[in-house]
């Protein structure tokens, strides 16, 4: 074997510009659809809660779609599927503009408010009806109750679970490169093959990774700590 | 203060209150006693309205408070309430805890609720935990700080649901030498407990509940003589029998 490694070659010029955009677009991808997922979860949640059939099962549909089929075929219906039935002219637009970030931002939100609406779910399950009890007997109404007793516990009870899920999005956004997203490890298998430097251009994007999601880790458990909700 | 209406409630068909009529006294000590499963919680529970009635009418100070005029969260936060398991909310401290009616019922800052809510802790003789969590704090502290919880507002009418029952023996003393101080002190306060000695001691009427109706209505010395109701003699000579 004569190949010598050489990680000078990623590290400088045109490709680390290309890994580093790459990374760029990896933490855009993981932002957006993190908050959009939040948000989109605690709507969910707010629906699921409230007692009327045709929506609970509404959202216990969308719930089980999005666990129980692979993300990459999720990715896959909205890009490829969900462009069939727009008219061309709008597709012509979105390809334009660079549509496929769209719709993977579109894709691991939804995906990702599904896991997250169910951490809340079961947050606010694990509390003892007592303590609603308890807050509307002091005088609070129903939404004073939940807004000073219920959801104050219920989040720090869904807080380790949130947590455990925004690492698997991070990771996730990998996935998006299946659609032609130019995100980390999209470049870094275009740098591989441009540079033939395959095992730098992968070690190299490991390690950025690594970086992050240890990150991810260490705050993690910081945040689990510091909010821990205990209960005798 | 309170007046109990031929009261009847059911839990589908089931009669849990049956046509209960009653007075309580303004300033007066209520123990409510009877075998498990008689309706004395169902019925103190129904004075804030945590259950509702099928027929009959609750008048407090007047006021029948199954009316739809009235205010549900008006009329609690004039009556506090204590529960067996305390109930005290773990993300908060214990003072956090007490103050919580002061600032999400009055809209109190935070300053203005602390020496009010350190007052009712000294009361209490818990000044020393304000910055627990009620996990760190024992059973009988725990309730203490409820029922600092449930005075906050300076109710005229306290109901107590068993309050010394989940208590370790040890624990029960702290809780009732503090029901003593507050009894005769003005306030209305309904209790429904398995104390019997305490229930001689405090009450001013001991009421003798059995399968949803109010059996026997009487003064201490009464409830506790010969010329007791039959039923309350075999009540207390089975407990006697426990000890």
């Amino acid at each position: 074997m004569g190949y010598q490694l050489d990680f000078s070659k990623v590290l400088q010029g045109e490709y680390f510009d290309l890994i580093l955009q790459g990374l760029q677009t990896t933490m855009v991808l993981f932002v957006i659809s993190w908050v959009l997922g939040l948000i989109l979860a605690i709507f969910l949640t707010v629906v699921r809660a409230i007692e009327f059939r045709p929506t609970q099962f509404l959202v216990a549909a969308f719930v089980e779609y999005h666990r129980n089929v692979p993300i990459l075929i999720q990715l896959f219906v909205w890009y490829f599927g969900f462009a069939v039935v727009l008219p061309d002219v709008v597709n012509d637009y979105l390809n334009d503009i660079g549509a496929e970030i769209g719709y993977a931002i579109v894709a691991l939100a939804l995906n990702k408010a599904a896991y997250m609406s169910e951490d809340f779910r079961s947050g606010l399950r694990s509390i003892h009806p007592a303590q609603m009890e308890a807050a509307r007997a002091i005088g609070l109404t129903y939404l004073g109750a939940m807004k000073w007793v219920i959801l104050p516990q219920a989040w720090r009870l869904a807080l380790p679970a949130l947590l455990g899920q925004t690492l698997i999005l991070f990771k996730g956004t990998s996935l998006a490169a299946g659609i032609g997203v130019a995100e980390l490890s999209y470049q870094a298998r275009y740098v591989e093959e441009q540079s033939f430097r395959i095992f730098e251009a992968y070690g190299v994007v490991t390690a950025i990774y690594m970086l992050i999601s240890f990150a991810i880790m260490w705050a993690s458990s910081f945040l689990s700590t510091r909010y821990r909700l205990r209960v005798k | 203060m309170i007046e109990f209406h031929s009261v009847s409630k059911r839990y589908g068909a089931l009669q849990v209150i049956h046509d209960i009529s009653a007075t309580v006294e303004k300033g007066t000590t209520i123990m409510l006693c009877g075998p498990s499963g008689s309706g004395k919680s169902t019925l103190v529970r129904t004075v804030n309205r945590l259950e509702p009635i099928q027929s009959g009418r609750i008048t407090v100070a007047g006021r029948d408070i199954h009316a739809k005029s009235v205010d549900v969260n008006m009329l609690r936060s004039g009556i506090g309430f204590v529960f067996q398991q305390f109930n005290l909310f773990p993300h908060l401290t214990v003072v956090d805890n007490v103050m919580l009616p002061l600032r999400r019922l009055r809209g109190q800052s935070r300053r203005q609720a602390l020496p009010t809510a350190m007052l009712m802790l000294e009361r209490v003789g818990l000044a020393d935990r304000a910055q627990s969590l009620p996990a760190d704090i024992s059973g009988g502290q725990a309730q203490r700080v409820a029922i600092a919880r449930s005075l906050i507002l300076k109710p005229e009418i306290l109901i107590l649901d068993e309050p010394t029952s989940a208590l370790d023996p040890e624990m029960v003393g702290e809780v009732l030498k503090l029901l003593r101080e507050l009894s005769g002190g003005g306030i209305t306060l309904m209790c429904v407990t398995h104390e019997m000695g305490f229930a001689r001691e405090v009450a001013d009427r001991i009421w003798f509940l059995k399968s949803g109706r109010l059996t026997f209505d009487a003064s201490p010395d009464l409830f506790f003589s010969q010329e007791a109701h039959p039923d309350v003699r075999g009540f207390l000579s089975s407990i006697h029998r426990n000890h």
